[in-house]
């Protein structure tokens, strides 16, 4: 039999080395996706795909107006000056240039999704399962026929047909498939977190029987490939906002361009038609237009690349709105497991007698704890051979006891656990409390410890010091959330005082002790009545109902598959800190779409007076030519170059994201407008002019 | 939902059920060029004799054009979830 | 100049002074605080509200308080009308003025009820007593206290209260601030010399023998709150101009406080709303500088006078062509700045003497609307401004952009985005239509640029509910009529739906606390990103117009043509 962790929470399964080296971890082939978005650019010119981007359709309807004024420069009334023909076919080659780089961009987000999709994909093979039927015969069928509920054997060797519970056996299964990680995780019934296993993953000792959770083509790989494919990529509202306000631009600069011929012929310098398509597709928000749902494709990459799964891209989009985020203490602010570190006894009993107590007390206790408190009760000289563990009795930890320990033979009862509990269990047998317990309690609570009271019987031998290791650097990410308006809860199931402690030494801002699961829905409540945005991890079944509260919740791939389910966001690699990293995510997809749009919106100064001036020659306004463009002809080629050009020398950032630093809002403001809306306002000016210099060498116009 | 909302939202959906169907029928396309027709000659009235026919009847499938891209933008501008 | 740069700066200081008060004083009317007033109007406003059947405590939702706007200026449109075409037989009209074209009437009444006063007629040559006091002053009160409801309803909804009740707010703006003002006011033009009475022109003999005819009327109250209330519709065909409504200095200081003082303060009525005073003097100091701005480089402009007429002059000279000697460069500059950034459209001479960037500065005020902006309205229009800026500067920091807690999402985008279009419809579209048969429609008297200008202008004023105009326009004809009536409703009635449910939606949002991580938008950096915004989209939206206009003009001007 064996005896349950003494904590409320079970340790999280923590993957090895630095999370840097583990990102990556499935192998794309960068070549083949430029080539495939190279085709699919094109493929993407098809009216029905073009409509959905109504900033780079309007460019692909100037394209074929502008092309047919290429074989007919008079199509639209006679139109003076030479080489019509040459300048409108300039014209189109460059809109059409600029419309295929949009899909370009798009393709090649898109591409790495698809690429990862394949991955995911090779391992979903169709296999024979064996199917248990309630009579108890075993029969083989095709995986895509198990539905939900069907049970099933698994034996070593075997690719896990579907998603599962496991209901029977002990078995390690290598989940490297999803997860990267190349350890093999053991799958057992009845616990909550080790008992679900992953389709597509390879069970690779022993056998176990599972119940299937999901019908085919709605499982876990599946959801994924779906994902990372972009298959059902809905707008997030954001997108949807921004979409809604590139249409307004790209409206009123339509309304301008369309009523100009009017006004330009009042006033004697008429105006070609193709320099006005001209004029409108340099006007409308064609960079941003043009990128935007590749920077949508690219930030669920990312998280994708984070070994992220993420239900949706209003979970990532979330994910930069967070106010706040609700921590759980262990596995994510301490290591996992705490380190007896002291006894310190009490009731004038000596260090070896409460050592020798504790060693019985933790003779059946397997958790990290239990193991530490064996080790350091033998450095104080307790032996196990005084006790005959064959004939001994493990009593199990449970939440309602909150606390452990064993029965000898002899009837003796050694106990330890919670100082309440323990003080509980003293006195229903008779024995007498001493205040230098509370004292003991006390000291180790003030020290970020948590205090284990043991006794034999009613009898009590003193307080176990078990220590909490912080992770190392938690504090100074908490101060980066902090500048950044992120604030930081932590629940525990330690008393107040040592939940003081460590929130002190790890420097979150809040904390909520002597939690059960239970309080986490509650204190996310609060803070969403407050107008707050939530994020959280959980792995345990009871911890699903928060997960669905929360905005932004975040199952670990070790959890159960009701956490995995309740959440938007699964781990792969069951590391809670990745929160953190997310939040930084989620802020950087929004901050590229927010620079991209004020790069897009601030150039138009640059193109106003690239054009209008030398449209307007005519009108004796050519001293507004301040760049000192050649030609009217060079001036809007240049123009339009530099608005097509600028959308491939984009791509790079609209995939890799804006640079976030941990900065105030106000800061990040500064530092962005500086870059994106004084750097677009001024930054086109010189590159205008220097396109213009090489048109007027080339000779093009 | 006050009853401006629901208005609002009335108008929404009557609006995307009438462009739900933006590929073009061989029948709009005829309706478009037919209007066209009607249009052409008042263009080439206002002009003057600056332009030949033929011209007059492209000016007129462009301001159309145009008309058509106004409202493809308003219909985006209301209905931004369906681009 | 330097005397006279003095003089702008005095009003300037004035109009400062003014606006914490004033500001606090509206804020406190319609935040049911006590005010000095309470005693004198309450008896007044309870029994308008027992004729009215009103229950003043019944907030109003958007949809509600849109149909009541819609619907008070629907039937005060529709009666005024009708007092303008049968004018010839109501009282009160001593020159026996027949009633005006059923299409100038409705051109009229449209444009008294949106509060743009725009006129297509000279008022003492064409308009009865009767159609002057009961008609368009009645308007003048009505339509301004229309804006002020809406501005106030608007801001209620920004700041998390219930809209409020457009009768009551509407009564209110009228019995608290419209008329206490006005009658104090129009005694002071009174003892400064603006007539009041109810006879008919007198008629005198010249020095030279003639005979001549001095239009009068019961012009002091007329003027006042044509000032006041951002209206501009003249007694006189000149305006302003006219020494009967506009005497002297003095009269002329007043006059352009008068038209400041509501939409500026009501900017700080926000801060009082808001709780945040700070953001409202930075919106102010924001305003105020482009306001500065452009009053600088028209001022300048006119003081630098015209080189095709310097030359003549063979020396430098302020440009006086369209301006009262009285007033002078600097007080016109002043004053037609003032009178398009207020929406009131008052002048106190004629634009469309003005130097081209004169010109420039006037249009671009109507085309932004936010310098000072409308009654109330314009007030508005700045926060959808500031909603937009929010929105971009927003996501440069990462988060969902908010405004006073409060999410900006795709509604408010949308409802934005409506009163962002709603300029470039209501002004470029049918100034294209006009332009594109200049012979047929347009009735321009200076082709060329500043005919162009002229014809911009008129829509402009109109979309904007200015009322302005550079005159010399035959604007008297059907199609001009009907086409600025068109501009006139939409740049009214559209933006304020769009505002109310905007303000609904905001109203119904959820607030989030403020962190670190949250944009502030009470700071300096906010507020020049907010100028830029405004500056460049206002710019890129009519620089081809400008550039065509007044731009070309100033430059073949420069140029000796």
């Amino acid at each position: 039999m064996k005896s349950q962790p003494n904590s409320t929470k079970k340790p999280f399964h923590l993957p090895t080395g630095p999370r840097e080296s583990r990102r990556h971890t499935r192998k794309m082939d960068s070549k083949g996706i430029y080539q495939r978005a190279l085709r699919s650019a094109f493929e993407k010119l098809h009216p029905k795909i073009a409509v959905k981007n109504p900033v780079m359709f309007l460019v692909w309807v100037g394209t074929i107006v502008t092309a047919m004024m290429t074989v007919n420069p008079h199509l639209f009334g006679p139109v003076a000056g030479e080489n019509l023909r040459l300048l409108n076919g300039f014209i189109a080659a460059i809109l059409l240039a600029t419309v295929w780089f949009a899909n370009f961009a798009e393709a090649v987000a898109e591409g790495r999704g698809k690429a990862q999709a394949d991955s995911l994909r090779s391992t979903k093979s169709d296999t024979l399962a064996r199917q248990l039927f309630p009579d108890g015969s075993i029969q083989e069928v095709k995986s895509t026929d198990l539905r939900r509920g069907d049970i099933i054997k698994i034996v070593v060797g075997d690719m896990i047909p579907a998603d599962g519970e496991v209901i029977q056996g002990v078995a390690s299964v290598d989940e490297s498939a999803i997860t990267g990680e190349s350890a093999p995780v053991l799958k057992e019934p009845g616990s909550d977190v080790a008992s679900s296993v992953t389709g597509g993953t390879r069970i690779i000792s022993d056998e176990l029987v599972i119940r299937v959770t999901a019908d085919p083509g709605k499982g876990f790989i599946d959801r994924m490939i779906a994902l990372v494919e972009g298959a059902d990529r809905a707008k997030t509202p954001n997108e949807i906002a921004l979409t809604v306000l590139l249409a307004v631009l790209s409206l009123v600069f339509l309304i301008v361009v369309a009523t100009l011929p009017a006004l330009a012929n009042y006033a004697n310098s008429p105006v070609s038609v193709a320099i006005l398509i001209a004029l409108l597709v340099a006007l409308i928000p064609t960079t941003i237009g043009g990128l935007l749902s590749a920077i949508g494709i690219a930030g669920m990459d990312r998280v994708a690349q984070f070994n992220v799964v993420a239900t949706s891209g209003r979970a990532v989009e979330a994910c930069g709105d967070v106010n706040t985020l609700v921590l759980d203490k262990t596995g994510t602010i301490t290591l996992g497991n705490r380190l007896a570190e002291e006894f310190i006894s009490v009731n004038n009993h000596s260090a070896e007698e409460i050592a020798r107590v504790s060693l019985a007390a933790s003779l059946f206790d397997e958790t990290p704890e239990g193991k530490s408190i064996v080790a350091l009760a033998r450095k104080y000289g307790a032996n196990d051979v005084d006790f005959d563990s064959s004939t001994a009795e493990g009593v199990e930890f449970s939440a309602r006891t909150r606390m452990s320990g064993t029965n000898l033979p002899d009837g003796s009862e050694f106990r330890k656990g919670a100082v309440e509990a323990i003080k509980g269990f003293v006195r229903s047998r008779g024995g007498k409390l001493t205040p230098d317990l509370d004292a003991a309690y006390e000291r180790v609570s003030k020290l970020g410890g948590t205090p284990l009271a043991v006794c034999q019987n009613n009898e009590v031998y003193g307080v176990i010091y078990l220590k909490d290791i912080i992770k190392t650097g938690i504090r100074e990410r908490f101060a980066q959330l902090r500048r950044m308006g992120v604030r930081t809860v932590m629940l525990t199931g330690d008393n107040w005082i040592t939940a003081e402690a460590i929130a002190d030494e790890a420097g979150v801002d809040d904390f909520i002790a002597e939690a059960t699961p239970e309080n986490k829905i509650e204190v996310i409540q609060k803070e969403q009545a407050a107008g707050k945005i939530v994020a959280m991890t959980g792995d345990g079944t009871n911890d699903a109902p928060a997960l669905a509260q929360a905005n932004v919740g975040l199952a670990m791939n070790s959890g159960t598959q009701a956490a995995k389910e309740a959440a938007n966001m699964v781990d792969l690699d069951s590391d809670p800190t990745k929160l953190i990293d997310l939040v930084t995510i989620g802020k950087q997809l929004l901050i590229t779409r927010g620079a991209l749009t004020t790069f897009s919106i601030a150039n138009d100064i640059a193109k106003y007076f690239a054009i209008i001036p030398t449209m307007f020659a005519a009108a004796g306004i050519g001293d507004l030519n301040i760049m000192g463009l050649i030609s009217p002809n060079s001036a809007v080629l240049a123009a339009l170059i530099y608005n097509a050009l600028i959308i491939p020398a984009l791509i790079p950032l609209a995939l890799k994201g804006v640079e976030f630093k941990p900065l105030t809002a106000n800061q990040l403001l500064q530092r962005n407008i500086l870059i994106y809306g004084v750097g677009g306002a001024i930054a086109p000016f010189a590159a205008i002019k220097a396109i213009d210099i090489l048109v007027g060498l080339l000779n093009l116009a | 939902m006050s009853r401006f909302q629901y208005i609002w939202q009335t108008f929404a959906e009557t609006f995307s059920e009438s462009t739900r169907r933006r590929h073009f029928s061989t029948l709009q396309i005829l309706l478009v060029m037919c209007l066209n027709l009607a249009l052409a000659p008042a263009v080439l009235a206002a002009t003057g004799a600056q332009i030949s026919r033929s011209q007059a009847y492209s000016i007129a499938a462009l301001g159309l054009l145009t008309f058509g891209l106004g409202a493809y933008l308003v219909f985006v501008i209301f209905q931004p979830e369906k681009f | 100049m330097i005397a006279e740069l003095w003089q702008i700066g005095l009003t300037l200081g004035i109009l400062v002074a003014i606006v914490p008060v004033f500001g606090k004083y509206m804020a406190d009317v319609f935040l049911g605080q006590k005010t000095f007033l309470d005693p004198v109007v309450e008896p007044l406003e309870g029994l308008i509200y027992q004729l009215g059947g009103i229950r003043i405590r019944k907030s109003m939702t958007a949809g509600e308080y849109i149909r009541a706007v819609l619907f008070s200026n629907l039937v005060m449109g529709v009666f005024v009308y009708f007092i303008i075409i049968s004018q010839g037989n109501l009282p009160l009209n001593p020159t026996k003025l027949p009633a005006p074209s059923w299409d100038l009437a409705l051109h009229t009444a449209i444009s008294f009820v949106t509060n743009t006063d725009q006129q297509h007629y000279s008022g003492e040559t064409t308009l009865s007593y009767a159609s002057q006091m009961l008609g368009l002053g009645f308007l003048m009160f009505t339509s301004a206290a229309t804006g002020i409801a809406v501005a106030i309803a608007f801001i209620r909804g920004l700041t998390g209260k219930p809209l409020g009740n457009f009768w009551v707010d509407f009564t209110q703006s009228i019995t608290r601030i419209l008329l206490p003002i006005s009658i104090v006011g129009a005694i002071v033009l009174l003892i400064l010399g603006v007539p009041e009475t109810l006879a008919g022109p007198v008629q005198v003999t010249t020095l030279e023998g003639g005979g001549q005819f001095i239009a009068r009327g019961p012009v002091a109250h007329f003027e006042i709150i044509k000032q006041l209330g951002e209206n501009g519709g003249g007694f006189f065909g000149i305006n302003s101009a006219h020494p009967y409504e506009n005497p002297n200095a003095a009269s002329n200081l007043i006059e352009t406080l008068l038209m400041l003082c509501i939409p500026a303060a009501l900017i700080y009525t926000y801060g009082v709303f808001a709780g945040n005073t700070k953001q409202a003097w930075l919106l102010f100091g924001m305003v105020f500088i482009i306001y500065i701005g452009l009053i600088l480089l028209t001022a300048i402009a006119e003081y630098q006078g015209n080189p095709l007429v310097n030359s003549l002059l063979e020396g430098q000279q302020p440009n006086l062509e369209g301006k009262e000697v009285r007033f002078g460069w600097a007080q016109t500059a002043l004053w037609a700045v003032s009178t398009t950034g207020t929406m009131c459209g008052a002048v106190n001479g004629m634009h469309d003497s003005l130097m081209p960037v004169g010109i420039f500065a006037t249009l671009f005020n109507m085309f932004v609307q936010i310098i000072w902006g409308g009654q109330g309205t314009g007030t508005a229009y700045l926060f959808v401004n500031v909603i937009l800026a929010i929105f971009v500067t927003g996501l440069l920091v990462g988060r969902t952009p908010e405004f006073l807690g409060r999410k900006i999402e795709k509604q408010e985008i949308v409802l934005a985005s409506v009163v962002m279009l709603v300029h470039p419809i209501a002004i470029l579209i049918p100034s294209a239509i006009t332009l594109a048969f200049p012979a047929q429609l347009a009735g321009i008297s200076n082709p060329g640029f500043h005919g162009l200008s002229q014809v911009i202008y008129e829509y402009a004023s109109a979309a904007a509910n200015n009322g302005s105009g550079l005159e010399g326009l035959g604007d008297n004809t059907l199609w001009w009529n009907l086409s600025s009536s068109f501009s006139l409703l939409v740049g009214r009635y559209v933006p304020i739906v769009a505002l109310l449910l905007l303000a609904e939606g905001m109203l119904h949002k959820q607030t989030a606390s403020a962190s670190t991580g949250t944009l502030r938008t009470d700071t300096v950096l906010f507020t020049g990103v907010t100028a830029g915004v405004i500056l460049i989209l206002g710019a890129l939206t009519f620089f081809p117009v400008l550039a065509l206009g007044p731009i070309a003009e100033g430059f073949q001007i420069a140029k000796g043509g």
